[in-house]
């Protein structure tokens, strides 16, 4: 296999520009194209609902919206922002584009079931969005019941059927990760010669197939008590409604680590790459993300510390939820000692990541507030949750997905773009993000409840700091749309490996031909072969005066 | 590709008349009051239907290990969500 | 405009330990975030591409040797610490969990979108809640409809209330005041305006606005006309002829069931048994009670079950 050659054929942009000729391939790379432009979309309907909801809580009055229109919107930000941003947004792009690329594959493992995963998306996605246009649904997203079941007379079932069938999807690309790992490496590539990239996907996907299912079964039973009134969730009917969310958290907190793994992946590599220094504790790394997956799957509980649970399984899942937090510090702490005598550059992709270290870092420490008993009874379902999981997700996750896009813009599309505009935004979005979500923490603590369409008074002045925030952080979010569509047409075109950096993506030329790799490269070394010369510098940008593509294959064979 | 032995035809339809045998076990244990007793032969009959299905079925008996283990994963992630939701049901007052 | 709070007030022991457990949190995050913060400053400066700081390193088995000696500190101090901070949060929330024994009863019932309060003296209140400062009340709750959550911010506790169930709620609040009191469960439309207020009133003036309230009967004489109103006297009072289990001592007393299992006549086996009255038969009785699924409101069966509270030492006779 390693010797096949095939015959050179042209990178995969070119080889086809018909409409049909998307959306029927099977190359990895152009699903994950078709990924990126529709989550994108998804973001952005999400990111209108968001600044609706801002903009009523301008006044505590809530005078912009009704209270019905508030919870329809709060519930659409909701669900598209977790199930149709969120959840497949470094996954389904980055993951589908580089998980080949950087094990030295030439596709996927089940190409067609890839294909498969994104039409199930876009199925499940435009059912969702048809029953929220059709009326909207006011569940919220985590649809509790009884409420969802018998007292809400909104669209539940379809949107609910919308998000069962975006979870096959989950299941099908975690399955295809799966395999493809275990199978599809290149010669040499042994486990611990994978990046750290992969290793979070790998963890991702196993969490895809363990917890999805659940999800399914959960809101399938929700439907059919809707539907047939069968009792399961409610108390009329013989029912617990505690059942249901002991169901929906085990998947849905598991369902936060699919947000942050991909994003800790990406944290790794790009700033191993713009340190110029290898990951610190590669090993505990690797290690620290499986833990988090595993563990990941025994903490649930804690959103259900005032729910109604019993004392003891409180304080055992607030336990549990400790030692999770200890494989996500390992993880910060690394991360900046990475950048202890590096050689360090600040493009923006490096911007982006610094900023992820350190929201993630305020994320994961209001995190333990919420772990612990007694103070969760007080900041429970209040602005301080909101805060804390923005906080991961926003603070965490898109900002190291917008880091990732610009570290792998040059290799997805073979065109740069402006850093300059590009760290403008990213400064941006930092200080829009924290202007935001900062205040929501005073305001939880004050006690401000969520999913409030009006409020007391008292608490305007926090609203419209965290309002003022948004519109700074909307601008943030738009500049990246404008200035990285412009350079599809206008940017320079970018070499194989613009940023000096040494995984097997950047050894085949950008954009990447279509069988990836003109031979599939042997693989002798670790994924990160950084070493900073003691004193300056030599050549700050060393990758980017090198050739692309087939010359550079070999190059890594003489690494170790 | 992974390959193994396909079990033959015959081996089906006696796994089959296995699974219709516990059926009706089922059912007849129904007639029988035995208060939380038929609530554990249920569970136990369901038990060998499902490894019924699993080993031969879905040919777990000749799988390559790493199959054996992913499947296996399934199930010790079932005993996570029941165990752990047990911790509250079993204690609540 | 800018005079705006930024911390709750405080009237609860426990909320005064509940904010000591924040603020000691607050103290390890920040310490642990600045720290986060400060070094990749520093080391962004310092090492930044270009500059001319020392990067020579241990290598070899001293760099493996180094890290993971770094990695365990790494891993056992947060390990401690969180795991204290957290037997510390479980301690709290077991006092929050534990009503002490002579706490004054109140009972709550959530409906979209009101709090329907009512004190065993039969005083009825809707979105709020006046209690004596200085003594104990335990709040038992339950739901008409959808899961609410009983929030007061001033004293750091809130607790789901469920439907088909009781949930309890405790807290002795310390100065006359008025507080808030949100619902923090979402619960449909108008969620946010199922908001009242707790109002902490001296001993004497709480005993002045319980005399002047609008009680006409307790909660135990309002539950025997209802007792009689949906005909549960029918079969269950002293003279009716139906063979139906007696209540006369039943609260808190351990009933045998037809499934051979046993449970405590508490509220929510009570409520269990006139709203599910299939689910649990005593044993040596027919299950021919109807179900009050739907006909009955949640706060008349309270008013029932502190009837049947008040038949605890009562001799068969008094039941009319």
């Amino acid at each position: 296999m390693s010797t096949l050659m095939l015959p050179v054929r042209g990178n995969y942009l070119d080889e086809g520009f018909s409409l049909w000729s998307w959306l029927s391939s099977v190359d990895h790379k152009r699903i994950a194209i078709l990924y990126t432009i529709s989550i994108t979309m998804f973001f952005f309907v999400g990111g209108v609902a968001a600044s609706l909801i801002r903009l009523n809580l301008v006044t505590p009055t809530g005078d912009f919206v009704s209270a019905e229109t508030y919870n329809k919107l709060f519930t659409m930000h909701g669900v598209i922002m977790v199930w149709f941003f969120l959840i497949p947004s470094i996954p389904s792009t980055l993951g589908n584009f580089l998980v080949p690329l950087m094990i030295g594959a030439r596709d996927m493992a089940f190409p067609r079931l890839n294909l498969a995963s994104w039409y199930l998306y876009i199925g499940g996605g435009l059912f969702t969005v048809g029953a929220l246009i059709a009326g909207g649904v006011d569940t919220g997203w985590t649809f509790y019941t009884p409420y969802s079941t018998m007292f809400s007379n909104t669209h539940v079932i379809a949107a609910a059927a919308g998000v069962f069938i975006v979870g096959f999807s989950s299941i099908l690309t975690g399955i295809n990760f799966i395999v493809t790992i275990h199978k599809m490496r290149a010669p040499g590539m042994t486990w611990f010669r994978l990046p750290l990239f992969i290793w979070s996907m790998y963890a991702t996907a196993i969490i895809f197939v363990l917890a999805t299912p659940v999800l399914a079964m959960t809101l399938f039973l929700l439907a059919i008590e809707r539907f047939a009134g069968v009792g399961v969730f409610d108390p009329a009917l013989g029912g617990d409604p505690l059942l249901f969310q002991h169901l929906f958290w085990f998947y849905s907190h598991p369902a936060v680590y699919v947000m942050i793994l991909p994003a800790m992946g990406v944290a790794s590599e790009i700033i191993t790459c713009f340190a110029r220094k290898n990951v610190f504790a590669y090993r505990s790394m690797a290690f620290a993300v499986l833990a988090i997956a595993v563990i990941g799957f025994l903490v649930w509980g804690h959103h259900m510390f005032v729910a109604g649970t019993s004392v003891y399984s409180s304080i055992v899942f607030s336990i549990l939820s400790f030692l999770v937090a200890i494989p996500s510090a390992i993880k910060v702490f690394n991360w900046t000692a990475t950048l202890y005598k590096g050689s360090i550059h600040f493009e923006a992709p490096m911007l982006y990541l610094l900023g992820f270290v350190g929201l993630f870092t305020v994320g994961g420490m209001t995190g333990l507030f919420l772990a612990s008993l007694a103070l969760d009874v007080h900041l429970h379902d209040t602005y301080f949750v909101i805060a804390h999981f923005h906080y991961i997700m926003v603070g965490g996750s898109v900002m190291a997905f917008l880091g990732a896009i610009h570290f792998w813009w040059p290799k997805i599309t073979g065109r740069m773009y402006s850093d300059r505009w590009a760290r403008f935004a990213a400064i941006v979005v930092f200080i829009g993000f924290n202007l935001t979500f900062f205040p929501q923490f005073v305001l939880g603590y004050l006690g401000m409840p969520r999913r409030y369409h009006e409020y007391p008074p008292e608490f305007q002045v926090l609203n419209v700091l965290s309002s003022a925030g948004a519109s700074v952080l909307a601008v943030g979010y738009l500049l990246p749309l404008l200035y990285l569509l412009w350079s599809l047409k206008y940017g320079p075109r970018a070499t194989a490996n613009p940023w000096g950096a040494t995984g097997l993506e950047w050894q085949t030329s950008s954009p990447p031909p279509v069988d990836n790799f003109a031979s599939i490269p042997i693989v002798t070394a670790p994924p990160y072969q950084y070493e900073p010369p003691e004193g300056p510098h030599p050549n700050p940008s060393a990758g980017q005066k090198g050739e692309g593509s087939e010359g550079a294959v070999g190059a890594r064979d003489g690494l170790s | 590709m992974i390959t193994h032995p396909v079990p033959a035809i015959r081996t089906y339809v006696l796994v089959w008349v296995g699974l219709i045998v516990l059926l009706l076990l089922t059912l007849g244990s129904a007639f029988i009051p035995l208060g939380w007793g038929n609530a554990a032969i249920n569970l136990a009959i369901a038990v060998a239907k499902s490894l019924l299905v699993i080993f031969f079925y879905m040919h777990l008996r000749s799988a390559h290990y790493v199959l054996r283990i992913a499947a296996t994963a399934g199930f010790f992630w079932l005993a996570i969500l029941l165990g752990l939701s047990l911790t509250d049901f079993v204690t609540r007052y | 405009m800018w005079n705006f709070p930024l911390h709750p007030p405080a009237d609860t022991p426990l909320a005064t330990r509940v904010d000591h457990l924040f603020y000691t949190w607050l103290g390890l995050a920040g310490v642990v975030t600045i720290a986060v913060f400060f070094l990749i400053v520093y080391f962004s400066v310092k090492y930044r591409h270009g500059s001319k700081a020392d990067r020579a390193m241990p290598t070899g088995a001293e760099l493996r040797r180094e890290s993971h000696r770094i990695e365990f500190a790494w891993i056992a101090t947060p390990l401690v610490i969180f795991l204290g901070m957290g037997f510390w949060a479980a301690d709290l929330y077991y006092v929050h969990a534990s009503p002490v024994a002579n706490a004054t009863e109140v009972y709550a019932v959530g409906k979209q979108w009101m709090w329907k309060i009512e004190h065993i003296g039969g005083q009825r209140e809707i979105d709020e809640l006046h209690v004596p400062a200085g003594r104990p009340i335990k709040l038992i709750m339950t739901s008409q409809d959808v899961i609410h959550s009983f929030f007061m911010p001033a004293f750091r506790i809130k607790q789901d209330v469920l439907p088909g169930r009781y949930t309890i709620l405790w807290f002795t609040a310390e100065h006359p005041g008025d507080y808030h009191l949100f619902c923090t469960q979402y619960c449909g439309t108008d969620h946010a305006r199922m908001i009242g207020h707790v109002v902490v009133m001296a001993p004497a003036d709480f005993q002045k606005w319980l005399t002047g309230g609008n009680a006409q009967q307790s909660m135990a004489e309002e539950g025997a006309g209802r007792f009689r109103q949906y005909g549960c006297s029918g079969c269950h009072g002293a003279n009716a002829s139906v063979h139906a289990p007696k209540l006369e001592g039943l609260f808190g007393r351990r009933v045998q069931l037809s499934d051979g299992t046993s449970v405590i006549a508490d509220e929510r086996y009570i409520h269990d048994s006139v709203m599910l009255p299939r689910s649990q038969v005593v044993a040596g009785y027919a299950p021919i009670m109807p179900s009050f699924q739907g006909q009955i409101a949640e706060e008349d069966l309270l008013d029932i079950i502190e009837y049947i509270k008040s038949l605890r030492d009562a001799n068969p006779g008094l039941v009319k």
